[in-house]
């Protein structure tokens, strides 16, 4: 074994360099098991007498190294700290007797002995947990030992030999590569155990545009590679649909965190249903977000209409476009100068509006609140009772009234199927079990199709 | 020679592409298996493949398992009013799903990344939707478990994130 023929050269380094020493001392305190020569052989844990020993022992040309047995406790070298140490000795020496280090320059040998040794005690322990925490900068979690750019440059007299010692160091047994190198060539990521207790693999954050809110904020909490991915793309944040149970949970203050993950980026904003947000916390979230154009508060029963309308007044004042797009739903019955100011409230070319309206259907809305149908506020007066309400149009292509532009007009004049959102009067129709319209041709098709699970 | 086989033709009258991966392998396939990425379909209109696309961000392994894709996938705009289309749309959904499921995570992450460079858009969704499937649902805890993936934040870094997230979840 290589050790036998390392003591000269080792003790006399070790005693000429102080630095060495301390660091020696360092971890021999760092961990009991540490403690390689004493397990050896030597009989005191401490440097102190551990160097007084070998002084004698030199003096006596007696080498403790020499009584070594290969493996005194039969452990397995390959995973210990004596095999660390082993290594780098054996190593050492190697390049030593090769000539690596022939011009007998000292201070490079102690500089190198200093930087394996630091190393081995620096990554051993992560080694055997397989962590490499804080190794690596990358996303790629390349090699464990060839990004030996590691902590102890403080000891290295010449950082350009980095490279090379990783090889020397013992647990590697590719040849020299230096981390770039291991980056230009692809298959170095196979060869190494990839991500063992590592960063988030690129590929992954492509996936985050396909996770919903809640899975969004649990990848947050994941590793700080996750959590600057998701803070720093814009367009997991552009907008924000509050949905399922969270709609019963969200607050005034989550609302307001929620859309500042990203600032300065959220322009759709749905908080449907949210029963926790009041008119202050709405507030907060439109003077921290000048970009918002588009905003659903359908079935909010804590939003006001007076708060709104003085909410909507200072969001304009330093809105980058003003809210262009207003979904309030049933939530307000206004009056005539109230719907006027809110109108005018909402950044919208009024004749422009006219012409991109599409017709409106019961049903339908249920799932257009996406802002997209032409209408800047969704409520307008109702052709027959004069009311501002949603008005819907009628979707049956055979009713008389649609065709001369009559059937239209809320849900209270005129009746509509909840199902396809058709006029119901003329027809014979059903009240179903929660109260709402069935059509015929609709109730004959639920009673065709299997029950919904 | 890698021009000459590129100017070949088979049977179905299509244009022969050579694409070559980052490891020097070389995939032979028609001009319509090939624009199914977008990359390489405007490489077409530019006329620029003539000696063979090198790909030096995909490996041969991806590659292999995106030519396969494409080569199953190549039919899907050709076969509108085919009688078998049914049936071979279902072929393909199975094959879609086998590819995805059986992969492993870091070979999954690279045929994305993979997608992603080619510009495939239906590949890069299959396989990004598998990764969120994975991740759907799972706290935090269990997404490191998935992916080996180290919790490198303080104590107080995750309290932080663990309280502003708090109104979201249970714990």
């Amino acid at each position: 074994m290589a050790l036998n023929y390392s003591s000269c050269s080792l003790t006399s380094s070790f005693l000429m360099n102080e630095d060495c020493a301390g660091m020696m001392c360092g971890c021999g305190c760092w961990s009991e098991e540490a403690s390689p020569l004493s397990s050896g052989g030597v009989n005191s844990l401490w440097w102190d007498e551990l160097e007084f020993e070998l002084e004698l022992e030199e003096e006596e040309e007696f080498d403790p190294v020499d009584l070594l047995p290969t493996d005194p406790f039969g452990m397995n070298l390959e995973t210990t700290f004596t095999a660390a140490i082993a290594s780098c000795i054996e190593d050492l020496t190697v390049m030593s007797s090769a000539g690596r280090f022939g011009d007998s320059r000292d201070d490079a040998v102690f500089a190198d002995l200093s930087y394996y040794l630091n190393q081995a005690f620096v990554l051993s322990p992560e080694f055997q947990f397989g962590g490499y925490r804080g190794v690596f900068e990358g996303p790629l979690g390349f090699g464990g030992l060839s990004a030996g750019e590691g902590d102890s440059f403080g000891f290295m007299k010449n950082p350009s030999s980095s490279g090379n010692a990783d090889d020397s160091f013992g647990f590697v047994e590719t040849p020299p590569t230096s981390g770039n190198a291991a980056l230009e060539c692809g298959d170095a990521v196979e060869v190494v155990p990839v991500q063992e207790g590592g960063v988030p693999h690129e590929g992954m954050l492509f996936a985050l545009d396909y996770l919903g809110l809640r899975d969004i904020l649990s990848v947050e909490r994941v590793c700080k590679t996750l959590h600057s991915a998701v803070r720093n793309e814009p367009l997991l944040w552009k907008s924000i649909h509050i949905e399922g149970d969270l709609r019963q949970r969200i607050s005034d203050a989550g609302l307001l965190h929620l859309t500042q993950k990203c600032p300065d980026t959220l322009q759709c904003l749905s908080i449907a249903c949210c029963v926790n947000i009041t008119d202050q916390g709405l507030k907060a979230v439109l003077e921290s977000n000048p970009r918002l154009t588009k905003l659903s508060i359908l079935g909010c029963p804590r939003l006001t209409l007076d708060g709104l309308i003085s909410n909507l007044k200072s969001f304009n004042t330093k809105a980058v476009f003003g809210i262009k797009h207003l979904r309030v739903g049933t939530l307000f019955s206004l009056r005539k100068e109230q719907y006027e100011e809110l109108l005018s409230l909402l950044n919208t070319d009024k004749t422009q509006e006219v012409h991109n309206r599409g017709p409106r259907f019961l049903h339908a809305n249920r799932f257009l609140s996406d802002c997209n149908d032409g209408y800047a506020l969704d409520i307008e007066m109702c052709p027959i009772c004069q009311n501002y309400k949603l008005v819907y149009d009628c979707p049956d292509e055979g009713c008389d009234d649609r065709r001369s532009g009559n059937c239209k007009g809320c849900t209270v004049c005129i009746l509509r199927c909840y199902e396809c959102g058709r006029c119901v009067d003329k027809l014979a129709f059903k009240e179903s079990f929660s109260l709402d319209w069935v059509c015929p041709n609709c109730q004959e098709k639920k009673d065709l199709s299997p029950p919904m699970k | 020679m890698a021009a000459a086989a590129a100017e070949a033709t088979i049977d179905g009258g299509g244009k022969m592409i050579i694409l070559i991966s980052a490891d020097g392998k070389r995939f032979e396939v028609t001009e319509a298996v090939a624009s199914q990425s977008q990359l390489i379909s405007n490489m077409i209109e530019d006329d620029c493949t003539e000696n063979g696309v090198r790909l030096p961000n995909v490996d041969g392994d991806i590659l292999t398992m995106v030519v396969d894709y494409c080569n199953m996938h190549a039919g899907d705009a050709a076969a509108d009013g085919d009688t078998t289309k049914a049936s071979s749309t279902e072929e393909l959904k199975k094959f879609d799903a086998e590819l995805v499921q059986a992969l492993e995570n870091p070979v999954l992450f690279k045929l994305i990344l993979a997608a992603n460079f080619l510009n495939i858009k239906s590949l890069l969704d299959m396989t990004c939707q598998r990764v969120a499937d994975m991740m759907s649902g799972k706290t935090p805890e269990q997404m490191r478990e998935t992916f080996s993936i180290e919790n490198d934040f303080t104590p107080e870094e995750e309290a932080a994130i663990r309280q502003e997230n708090a109104w979201a979840f249970d714990d």
